[in-house]
């Protein structure tokens, strides 16, 4: 190994040493204070980002809430158009009765006499009472209720409940009454009225002989309950009886 | 000039640069603890914000989803009240007892009585009540029934009653009592 003179004073030496110390002390300040500025940039940035994201939602949501608007507009519009639609539909007529007569005819046995036909409406005790309606109008706008209170204040609506309550209420019956040679004739009158399939329940309510010797005899008839949308033909069988989209009766008569 | 004059002592160098190291870091603490703290805090709520935001977005999109059913069930509904306002449109009400008289009479059945009897209004529709008695024979008086059962407007046979009109006679008698509906339906606004 040579021997190494180092002829350079110690001063020297130092100075340097010092120096380069000096100059990496610095650059690892510039760093720190670099890396500094660079997370407030960052942070900057990401704000940045956010605020754009923010500001995008913003704008969707906008869209969507008036998109939302002229849903419910749309919603509101279509319960008042269905209401009108339910009560055009409620407002066609139940059995028909030309056709119930018809049948009646068609089918009666000979040596029966009619003497009188009655087709009215019975209360039905079966339904239970009626339950008011929430006297829609004021007292439902009254009460803030929301858009459903708004429906309801609609006057066909009100209609519509009405009618519809008083419809559930009540059944059609039919009364009829007539003459038979024997007792026969009318149970087979009744054989043939029980093919109504519209009738839920018949009953031969009265048999009596008159002077002349024939039978009188008194038979009532419920019919089923009326559904609203069909002048429903009360002879077809009970499975035909759904609203069909044919709404006019056909005549009866030939 | 002595060598300890030109260069500063080690220590006082080292003093110096320890007050700028503490400086840094304590400006670094300060940065953090005073600007990026409470900025993350923020940024956090924020991005809870934006969550909940676009989470509404998200749900009024589904919502809306609706949008073209809803439209379709509109046209739908709408095209049926046209319908019915074209071949039944709810006329007035001294129209509609025209057309119960003109039945009778098409029918060729003779109306013995024929009276009004109320007029009830409703919020919505006016109702007509129209007792009429009439004579004729069965066909006859069928055929009337059915061409009130076949009225454009809506006409309710509430009662119906069918007897002979005597004892030796070929006609019958029939009474009804007829409820009938106007008023306009037409959706408004």
């Amino acid at each position: 190994m040579e021997p190494w003179i180092d002829f350079l004073p110690q001063e020297y030496r130092q100075r340097r040493r010092r120096l380069r110390r000096q100059w990496q002390q610095a650059a690892l300040a510039v760093g720190v204070i670099g890396l500094a500025a660079v997370s407030v940039l960052w942070e900057q940035w990401r704000w940045r980002q956010l605020d754009r994201a923010m500001e995008q939602a913003r704008g969707q949501l906008h869209v969507c809430q008036q998109e939302a608007q002229v849903l419910q507009q749309h919603c509101h519009k279509l319960r008042q158009l269905q209401a009108r639609a339910a009560l055009c539909a409620l407002l066609e007529r139940g059995w028909s009765r030309s056709r119930t007569l018809a049948f009646l005819l068609h089918a009666l046995p000979e040596e029966v006499r009619l003497v009188r036909v009655d087709f009215f409406y019975e209360k039905d005790t079966a339904v239970p009472g009626p339950e008011r309606p929430a006297r829609s109008g004021r007292s439902a706008r009254g009460a803030g209720k929301n858009d459903s209170a708004e429906t309801e204040s609609d006057p066909v609506v009100e209609d519509l409940q009405q009618l519809r309550q008083e419809q559930q209420q009540r059944r059609l019956e039919v009364l009829i009454q007539g003459t038979a040679a024997g007792y026969e004739q009318v149970q087979r009158l009744m054989a043939q009225l029980r093919i109504i399939s519209a009738l839920e329940r018949l009953q031969l309510l009265e048999v009596e002989s008159d002077e002349e010797g024939r039978l009188a005899f008194r038979i009532q008839g419920r019919f089923r309950p009326e559904f609203p949308g069909s002048s429903a033909d009360p002879v077809k069988p009970a499975g035909d009886h759904l609203p069909t989209g044919s709404r006019r009766p056909r005549g009866p008569i030939r | 000039m002595t060598a300890k004059q030109h260069h500063p002592p080690l220590e006082a160098s080292r003093r110096f640069t320890r007050r700028c190291w503490a400086v840094l870091f304590a400006g670094l603490a300060a940065l953090g603890l005073f600007y990026h703290r409470p900025q993350w805090q923020r940024y956090r709520q924020r991005q809870q914000e934006l969550l909940q935001l676009q989470q509404q977005v998200q749900e009024l999109r589904q919502e809306n989803g609706r949008l073209p059913q809803v439209q379709q069930q509109l046209d739908q509904t709408r095209r049926f009240l046209d319908r019915q306002h074209e071949c039944r449109l709810l006329v007035p009400a001294e129209e509609l007892v025209a057309r119960c008289v003109s039945v009778f009479s098409d029918a060729q059945v003779q109306i013995r009585q024929f009276r009004r009897r109320e007029l009830r209004k409703r919020p919505a529709l006016q109702e007509i009540w129209i007792e009429v008695e009439c004579q004729g024979k069965l066909p006859r008086v069928f055929r009337a029934v059915a061409l009130l059962e076949q009225l454009s407007q809506p006409v309710w046979i509430e009662n119906l009653r069918l007897a002979p009109a005597g004892e030796e006679s070929p006609e019958v008698q029939c009474r009804l009592l007829l409820r009938g509906f106007a008023g306009n339906l037409q959706e408004s606004g």
